[in-house]
């Protein structure tokens, strides 16, 4: 249960921090606040157990491709990155996965006890690993699935968008 | 009974983060005067003399003068940001040093990813070079931190590879085993197996500590001071400061991954049996001293490089050496060495 309101936590903090990404006008700052979740990200591997994925998350997310980013930033001047403030539709589509995942992880959250990772054997079958994903570790499943159903449905409508361009 | 072990591990920490912080401060303070002193003789000076006997309480009275000068912001800075910059790069610097044993059974936090989170702090500390630089509103500033991140991370690559060869050969991310596994290989210190990595890394160590000759980001003769040029009081106090630290956790970090530590190889116990009686954080110190006088004598004797050559010399020469470092090791590794 003590781990399960860390993660509700950590999750508040991500979504703050995304409302506060939309809110901020100047680019810089929004920059700086996307920095912020990467390190938030580190910190929930390593409270995950995963401190190897954590050490890496930072050298490789935070520190090399952030700081390229960056970079791009500071040699444009700041006029070519203005965009008019979101509407409120706008804003409703760019919150929607955002709130549909928060909604389904409170949901596992409060239907499973996470339990912290535990090293399991090296020589169990594929079924079994089956069997320990989908029922004792059903929140790594569902962060793996979001994870890679976003970008499809992105890619999905971007495509879509540009057909009725042509 | 539970509470009162957590509350002793707590005052353990509490102890251990205040001696390693006061005896790793002290020494930045004390190698400021000691750089002034040694630079000063290398080119027929004195150095300080006045403030105090040989002046030795010169970094006092700099600190004093440092806390007691206005803190000034400039008009067009971005204030925030420019108020937390140097806090960055002095927090991360010495985060560091609580991942680093100082003797076998004193470390603040002998973790299992010791190595990688040493480079995850150096990564960040960036930022707050970077953002220094941005937030100050001056174009000399954005060009030093612009040169710093560019330098910064051109460098992190060869120092990775080094350390991941290093890493291959403890077989652990742990700077405790890396020292253990030195003792007990057949050649006593991973200089011998790696002398390549350790070049390598060495001049890496420079680069990454923004030391002459690679301190582009804060050359005088472009940059007026790079991206420190808008800072005054001890704000510009924390970035020399982090500046020392990080010279002493580099240096930590070349005497734990490639000269075994606290340790002496069997082999020079054998020829020299006295140097068995040194006591293990005097063997420490020692080494750590020398690349100490090492960072300050190449500030002293070396020239400022250009930054294509600095650019070039990375990814043409110290890449390409370091993978090979790295192969060398798997190859000795395999061969049971």
């Amino acid at each position: 249960m003590t781990r399960s309101l860390f993660m509700l936590s950590f999750l508040s903090i991500f979504l703050i921090l995304f409302l506060l990404l939309l809110r901020e006008k100047r680019v810089v700052y929004q920059f700086l606040i996307y920095l912020m979740m990467m390190i938030l990200l580190g910190v929930v591997y390593l409270f995950l157990n995963a401190e190897f994925l954590m050490a890496f998350q930072i050298i490789v997310y935070a520190g090399a491709i952030l700081i390229m980013f960056l970079f791009f930033l500071y040699l444009y001047p700041e006029e070519s990155f203005k965009v008019d403030t979101l509407s409120i539709r706008q804003l409703l589509k760019v919150m929607l996965p955002s709130c549909v995942f928060s909604l389904v992880l409170i949901l596992v959250l409060l239907l499973y006890d996470v339990k912290p990772y535990k090293e399991q054997a090296s020589d169990f079958s594929i079924k079994e690993l089956a069997d320990l994903l989908y029922n004792k570790y059903p929140l790594a499943i569902f962060l793996l699935a979001f994870i890679l159903t976003y970008p499809m449905i992105a890619i999905y409508l971007l495509v879509k968008g540009s057909e009725s361009n042509d | 009974m539970e509470l009162n072990n957590l509350l002793f591990e707590i005052i353990l920490i509490l102890i251990k983060v205040a001696v390693v912080l006061g005896l790793v401060l002290l020494h930045a303070a004390y190698t400021v005067y000691a750089e002034r002193k040694i630079i000063g003789r290398m080119q027929a000076r004195l150095g300080p003399s006045e403030v105090g006997p040989f002046g030795l309480l010169q970094p006092i009275a700099d600190l004093l003068k440092l806390l007691t000068k206005e803190d000034i912001v400039p008009l067009e800075a971005e204030r925030l940001i420019f108020l937390i910059a140097p806090l960055i790069v002095l927090t991360f610097a010495i985060v560091n040093l609580s991942i680093i044993p100082f003797y076998p059974s004193f470390v603040v936090a002998d973790v299992n990813i010791g190595v990688l989170l040493i480079l995850a702090c150096a990564s960040i500390a960036v930022y707050g070079i970077i953002l220094g630089g941005w937030s100050s509103g001056s174009k000399y500033s954005l060009l030093g931190g612009l040169r710093s991140a560019a330098q910064v991370l051109s460098y992190e690559i060869p120092l990775s590879m080094c350390l991941a060869a290093v890493i291959l050969s403890a077989e652990s991310f742990k700077l405790s085993d890396i020292v253990n596994h030195q003792v007990q290989s057949s050649f006593g210190m991973n200089i011998i197996p790696q002398i390549l990595g350790f070049i390598v890394f060495l001049i890496c160590a420079f680069a990454e500590t923004n030391r002459a000759p690679f301190d582009l980001p804060e050359a005088e003769s472009e940059l007026v001071a790079g991206y420190i040029t808008e800072y005054s009081g001890f704000r510009m106090g924390m970035f020399f400061l982090a500046e020392y630290t990080s010279m002493y956790v580099m240096s930590l970090l070349i005497v734990h991954c490639y000269l075994g530590g606290w340790t002496l190889p069997n082999w020079l116990l054998t020829i020299i049996p006295p140097l068995k009686y040194l006591p293990t954080p005097i063997i420490l110190l020692f080494k750590v001293y020398f690349f100490i006088f090492l960072f300050i004598w190449v500030r002293a004797t070396y020239p400022r490089y250009r930054f294509d050559q600095l650019m070039n010399m990375c990814w043409k020469i110290f890449i390409p050496i370091s993978l090979l470092n790295f192969l060398i090791v798997a190859f000795l590794k395999w061969g049971g060495f």
